[in-house]
């Protein structure tokens, strides 16, 4: 068991200009479940895999427990890692599989077969020990490479978006599933998705990149309800975040010639800002209640709640704009809305640079 | 036009190989003689001899191309630079047509003015007269110039094949543990074995087949050192001229390395399979 630690670690490929990780500074407690989320191409895939030693870190260190491990190779980094399509060992028995590593590390066969026993009980694969990885699942295919993780008592466990190759219900499962035997053997992890889904659900702390760059570490929740600048905004929650042009003028907020509810805060400075409103922050007034209207295009009903997405009127958001409605059938296509929102329910981002201005 | 140039002589075989035919050797003008032919390869020590020299060649020569072609082509793999040209290099010996192999190399070997000979020695291997004029030393000559002439083969098959390997069970065994030599031989060797074991099987349904280079080389000698399946079989039909039992040779020949490599084949799928 270790904690890790990136220290200005970064990546550059040959032949390009940017960094596929920048500067990357990050802090992973003992046992803890870490959860790298971002798009395609923002680095996190390049982070765990310079963790375990697949990728060289050109400046900056990467510390596994008091361990300086940048320079080390794979093998000598006791980190255990689930690929994406799982890669296992084709010739190999899924017993065979699972003790490649004890058998690379000399551990005696009787011992080795009864880490085996006891993984393959644990995964639910004692029946397929002796089948080959083609004659199995995909479900299965993937415990076997979290098996084979398992056996080797690592100090880190490295995954890299190990749920991608299943199917929809299957990965619901899986999720769970990953989540509690990392819960059970607390082994410190870092975990590499593009689906925020995953990321909120699974991580004791999520790491959200984008383009190399680290942009705000911290539990599910806390990133839910303050993100830290546009990007996270966007990124995290699902519908998105609604993000509107509005303006600070004398302390008030004002989507065109809506104001805000709530009191005028203290702003650093007026002028053009990006308010940000998550689709249950909306209040659905009366049509002569100050707010913005919008003309409901579609309806998403999820059963327990739904979403209406429209067209908004107000002429600083001509884009769409989604809204949680909580009773069934209540919105039709075509209804107008009008919707209002506190001031402190909604994110004020500065729209140059992006970052938080609200508190 | 295949029943012309497959059947017809497919059967015309057949059919000599029950008669007793021969241009000239008196009384030999086409009788049937029924199994005589193949009774006699039975116990035709001249045959048996062949099939051991034929046998010799073709195993230790595959073998060393082989082993020769699987590190070559993992070396050249490795290779970050003159990739290609190093592949090029490689095909060099394989375009070359066997019969200048043969000639450039009986320059190479003469007892009197080659070079390999000026430095065999120098180096005072082999005896001074020549490395062909030893029944062993042909046979070596033969199977190291075979090796020379496919080792290459092996190695393009192996850099074709190493690419064609997914890359991440090799980093998750690098991950788990394993050298990088244990990672080649745990790992990337057995996930090349089909390929392998396809140019194995044409490697060695043709060295079983060899001819040029014998014939050029060595001519089958010293006496009969040298002299393989297909040599013995050239100097039946055409030195003694004894048509009807070339002919039922060359069947039993030809059967037996169609049931070969059809064995072959077959462990190769069932391997395959079993996956």
């Amino acid at each position: 068991m270790a904690g890790i630690s990136f220290r200005d670690a970064t990546r550059r490929y040959a032949g390009t200009n940017a960094a596929a990780v920048s500067g990357l500074n990050l802090e992973i407690h003992d046992g803890e479940f870490m959860v790298l989320v971002g798009p395609s191409g923002c680095g996190k895939s390049t982070t765990l895999r310079m963790l375990a030693g697949l990728e060289e870190v050109d400046t900056g260190e990467i510390y596994i427990g008091d361990r300086e491990v940048s320079q080390l190779p794979p093998a000598a980094r006791d980190i255990a890692m689930v690929f994406q399509n799982y890669a296992l060992y084709p010739h190999m028995t899924v017993g065979d599989n699972m003790g490649f590593a004890l058998r690379m590390a000399k551990v005696p066969k009787s011992e080795r077969d009864r880490k085996i026993q006891e993984a393959a009980k644990l995964l639910g694969l004692e029946e397929y020990l002796d089948r080959k990885p083609k004659q199995l699942s995909g479900g299965q295919r993937q415990r076997v490479a979290m098996g084979r993780a398992i056996v080797r008592e690592p100090s880190v466990f490295c995954m890299d978006e190990p749920l991608s190759n299943l199917d929809a219900k299957m990965r619901v499962r899986t999720r769970t599933d990953i989540a509690s035997l990392q819960r059970e053997l607390g082994v410190t992890t870092v975990y590499v998705t593009h689906d925020q889904v995953e990321a909120m659900t699974m991580g004791d702390r999520v790491a959200v990149m984008n383009e190399g760059v680290l942009q705000q570490v911290d539990t599910p929740l806390a990133l839910y309800d303050r993100p830290a600048n546009l990007f996270v905004a966007g990124f995290i929650g699902s519908p998105q975040m609604n993000l509107l042009d509005g303006v600070i003028d004398d302390g008030a907020v004002r989507v065109g010639g809506y104001t805000l509810s709530g009191t005028p805060g203290s702003w650093p400075r007026n002028g053009r800002v990006t308010i940000g409103v998550r689709p249950e922050a909306w209040r659905i007034v009366p049509a002569e209640e100050d707010g913005i209207s919008i003309e409901v295009n579609v309806v998403e009903e999820l059963g327990a709640d739904g979403f209406a997405y429209g067209t908004s009127s107000n002429e600083a958001t001509p884009h769409h704009v989604i809204v949680r409605v909580a009773n069934r059938y209540s919105v039709r296509k075509g209804d107008v809305l009008r919707l209002a929102v506190d001031l402190d329910k909604a994110h004020v981002f500065d729209t140059e640079t992006g970052q938080r201005l609200s508190t | 036009m295949l029943g012309l140039v497959v059947l017809f002589p497919l059967a015309y075989s057949i059919k000599l190989s029950f008669q007793s035919y021969s241009p000239i050797i008196p009384n030999h003008t086409g009788q049937w003689v029924g199994m005589d032919n193949y009774q006699r390869i039975l116990h035709d020590g001249d045959f048996h001899h062949s099939l051991i020299v034929t046998a010799i060649f073709v195993v230790v020569a595959v073998s060393l191309e082989t082993v020769l072609g699987v590190v070559v082509g993992i070396a050249i793999d490795r290779l970050r630079r003159m990739r290609r040209f190093a592949t090029s290099a490689l095909l060099l010996p394989m375009i070359l047509t066997p019969l200048v192999v043969g000639l450039m190399f009986n320059f190479a070997l003469n007892a009197q003015f080659g070079y390999l000979t000026w430095v065999f020695n120098t180096l005072h291997v082999a005896g001074g007269d020549g490395v062909l004029n030893g029944s062993v030393g042909a046979l070596v000559a033969l199977i190291f110039i075979d090796v020379w002439e496919w080792f290459p083969f092996v190695a393009l098959m192996v850099v074709a094949g190493l690419q064609t390997i997914p890359k991440e069970p090799l980093e998750a065994a690098s991950i788990d543990g394993a050298s990088t030599r244990q990672v080649y031989w745990h790992i990337t060797l057995p996930l090349l074995r089909p390929i392998l074991g396809i140019a194995i099987l044409f490697r060695a349904t043709e060295a079983i087949r060899e001819f040029d280079k014998v014939f050029v080389l060595t001519g089958g000698g010293p006496g009969s050192a040298t002299a393989v399946n297909d040599l013995y079989q050239y100097r039946v039909s055409f030195l003694n001229w004894d048509l009807s039992y070339g002919a039922a040779l060359g069947l039993v020949t030809f059967a037996a390395v169609l049931a070969l490599s059809f064995l072959m084949y077959r462990s190769l799928r069932r391997k395959e399979t079993a996956r």
